[in-house]
């Protein structure tokens, strides 16, 4: 009934839909221009324009800016926005995607294990490589590598575990990935009990998540990534949207259920991990994010995905740059940043939804 | 206590004025760091450090007009507190520390993360990682690294000769059997940690001639009642700052393992936290204190004020 309805849009919900594209792509747009706009080191208009100006050849009118100015927008500033907008749009997909996996709206990419999965890596490569592994030129890879590494299999394990024959079940899933969380919950206690004083503390800022470690291979590296998760997710939408009358009617109106259910897990896992990899643990964005689209939008995936992609980025980089203008020269931790204004957000709508009802 | 340094502080300032004066401006620093990279600052006049025991450094060089901005770390040094703060010194933003406009950036190993110190280099900002093992070659080693950095070697050469002076004071002071101590670090919350060998603590210790009591182990171990009495040490050794996370020197006694002490091994030192764990310029002046301690008075219950 649903997709009959999705199918076959009438006028109103057009025009709705042409606004909601609009708006969603202003938001992304104003977050763009503030990320790039604002930051520690001032940056006015003059010199921003200053700055294009020489990069686009115009020498006669790249006058108004200093080296330092150009550095910091071309290979900090700017790699972070992009970055961000990538890691947003991706944690905010995947949101939508584990939704829809699990039928649930409280389902994020955390339940599959790669979080945990990124976070126990990280802290091991933290506390038990030598030091002489991470430092140098190559060292600056081998902590997101590791992360990587672990994400994506600690969520082959959960998806192993969690299938029957033939594909994933989501009530073992379900539970395997709490069951595995649990675990590297406490693998990462135990590391942080071997740890010293300065790798615990490395250990807490991974796990408090940042973007300052952006640069433009990492922003190469989660197009990729990102990209491929929203033409996965994009190319399957209306199936999506079948998963949501459960996996037996999915099944009758010709879904093949379980490799589309395996596909996700792997998609989210690789697009995810890659994210926590070079930041950390940002919480709550693919949680929120998916519902406030939700809620402007309604359920259906062809809107949904879109949406939450745009919506996703530019919050995200709209918290970056909250994160590292506030308490400039120093910057707080995005991850602190994005649960302490989604968990409040998140209990508003959970208010008002009871009220509704 | 706290006068001593401020007057060497202040001399040495007065000596590098005069000596800036003296030999018309340019002077050409180069060192090759711990990342075996060579770095050369000609009179920076705009620098940010990473580290306390890279702030105290630059500020006892008589340098410390020219910071513009520290770590967080570095908040408890007098004097650095009124500085622009750059957050933890393993997770800085690059963004944040240009912004501050440096010609020169110093920290140790520790600061990161990699990513943002290589965009600092890239913005052309000459960056020197000093070593950060806690021995006492590395650390007379930054004393000598950042003075010639900085163009004040004559004075990096008396601060390393008094630190050998001090040193050789807390030596001779030494009588009998060396006195066992064990190192409690505290930051609030639990009982506490112990410090085994290659930490600050533990070269303090040996420093001023006494022996780590709890050498069995690498790093920093959560105290234990068991662990406690079998280190059985002769002097509890604990920070100003570790000692009000402990509960004061009541709340200390009644923990668990501490209480069990035979009453006459029942002895507290405690120190600023700086000064003992602060690895820079004040070293032997800290093993000096620690050894009077331990040594001069014979018993060290009485010393309870930093």
């Amino acid at each position: 009934m649903n997709a009959a309805r999705v199918q076959a849009p009438s006028p109103p919900i057009r025009s709705r839909d042409q606004t909601t594209r609009v708006a969603s792509g202003l938001l992304c747009v104003v977050a763009l221009v503030l990320g790039t706009g604002i930051g520690a080191l001032a940056i006015p208009p003059e010199a921003l324009l200053s700055i294009v100006a020489e990069a686009l050849g115009l020498d006669a009118l790249a006058t108004a800016h200093t080296p330092t100015q150009a550095t910091v927008l071309w290979s900090i500033r700017l790699p972070r926005v992009c970055l961000g907008l990538l890691i947003g749009a991706a944690l905010s997909v995947a949101g939508v995607q584990m939704q829809a996996l699990f039928r649930n709206p409280l389902a994020s990419p955390q339940l599959i294990g790669v979080s945990g999965g990124a976070a126990l890596a990280a802290a091991s490569v933290i506390a038990l490589l030598p030091a002489t592994f991470t430092s140098g030129s190559l060292g600056a890879f081998v902590l997101p590598a590791g992360a990587f590494i672990g994400a994506v299999v600690v969520s082959l394990v959960t998806l192993r575990i969690g299938s029957r024959a033939g594909g994933p079940d989501v009530v073992s899933l379900l539970l395997a990935g709490v069951a595995i969380n649990a675990l590297t919950g406490a693998g990462l206690g135990l590391l942080v009990f071997i740890a010293d004083d300065a790798q615990l503390r490395s250990i807490t800022f991974w796990s408090l998540g940042s973007l300052s470690s952006a640069t433009w291979p990492t922003v190469a590296a989660l197009a990729v990534a990102t990209g491929g998760l929203i033409a996965f997710a994009w190319r399957h939408h209306s199936a999506y949207d079948l998963l949501l009358l459960g996996t037996e009617d999915a099944r009758h109106l010709g879904v093949d259920v379980e490799t589309l259910q395996t596909r996700m897990v792997l998609v989210t896992a690789v697009a995810v991990g890659a994210a926590v990899a070079f930041t950390g643990i940002i919480g709550f964005v693919g949680l929120v994010v998916p519902h406030l689209c939700r809620l402007w939008a309604g359920p259906a995936h062809h809107r949904l995905i879109p949406l939450s992609t745009m919506v996703g980025g530019a919050l995200l980089v709209f918290a970056d740059t909250t994160a590292r203008t506030v308490v400039a020269p120093a910057e707080l931790p995005l991850g602190v940043l994005t649960t302490l204004l989604g968990a409040p957000f998140f209990l508003l709508l959970l208010a008002r939804a009871r009220r509704f009802a | 206590m706290s006068r001593a340094p401020s007057l060497v502080r202040d001399l040495g300032l007065a000596l590098v004025t005069v000596a800036a004066i003296g030999t018309p401006a340019v002077w050409a620093g180069t060192i090759v760091d711990a990342r075996n990279q060579s770095v050369s600052t000609e009179a920076p006049s705009r620098i940010v450090t990473l580290g306390s025991s890279t702030t105290e450094t630059v500020m006892a060089l008589g340098k410390g007009d020219a910071i513009v901005a520290a770590d967080a770390s570095s908040k408890g040094i007098p004097g650095a507190a009124s500085k622009a703060t750059l957050g933890y010194h393993r997770a800085i933003g690059a963004e944040g520390v240009l912004s501050m406009g440096p010609d020169l950036v110093v920290g140790t190993e520790a600061a990161g993360p990699p990513p943002a110190l290589s965009q600092i280099q890239a913005a052309g900002v000459p960056l020197a990682l000093l070593t950060d093992t806690p021995t006492l070659k590395a650390a007379t080693g930054r004393i000598t690294s950042l003075g010639t950095l900085l163009g004040a070697e004559d004075k990096a050469k008396e601060l390393v000769t008094g630190v050998h002076t001090d040193l050789d004071k807390a030596s001779a002071l030494q009588s009998g059997e060396p006195v066992r101590v064990l190192f409690l670090l505290s930051h609030g919350g639990g009982a506490g940690q112990m410090a085994g060998t290659k930490t600050i603590a533990d070269t303090m210790i040996t420093l001023a001639g006494g022996t780590n009591a709890f050498a069995g182990q690498e790093g920093y171990t959560a105290m234990t009642p068991e662990a406690v009495l079998t280190a059985n040490p002769d002097v509890v050794l604990v920070t100003t700052r570790g000692l009000g996370a402990l509960g004061g020197e009541r709340g200390l006694w009644s923990t668990p393992g501490l209480a069990q002490l035979p009453a006459d091994q029942r002895k507290l030192v405690v120190m600023d936290d700086n000064l003992l764990l602060g690895f820079g310029p004040r070293t032997g002046q800290a093993a000096l204190e620690l050894a009077q301690h331990l040594y001069s008075d014979g018993s060290a219950s009485g010393a309870t004020t930093p």
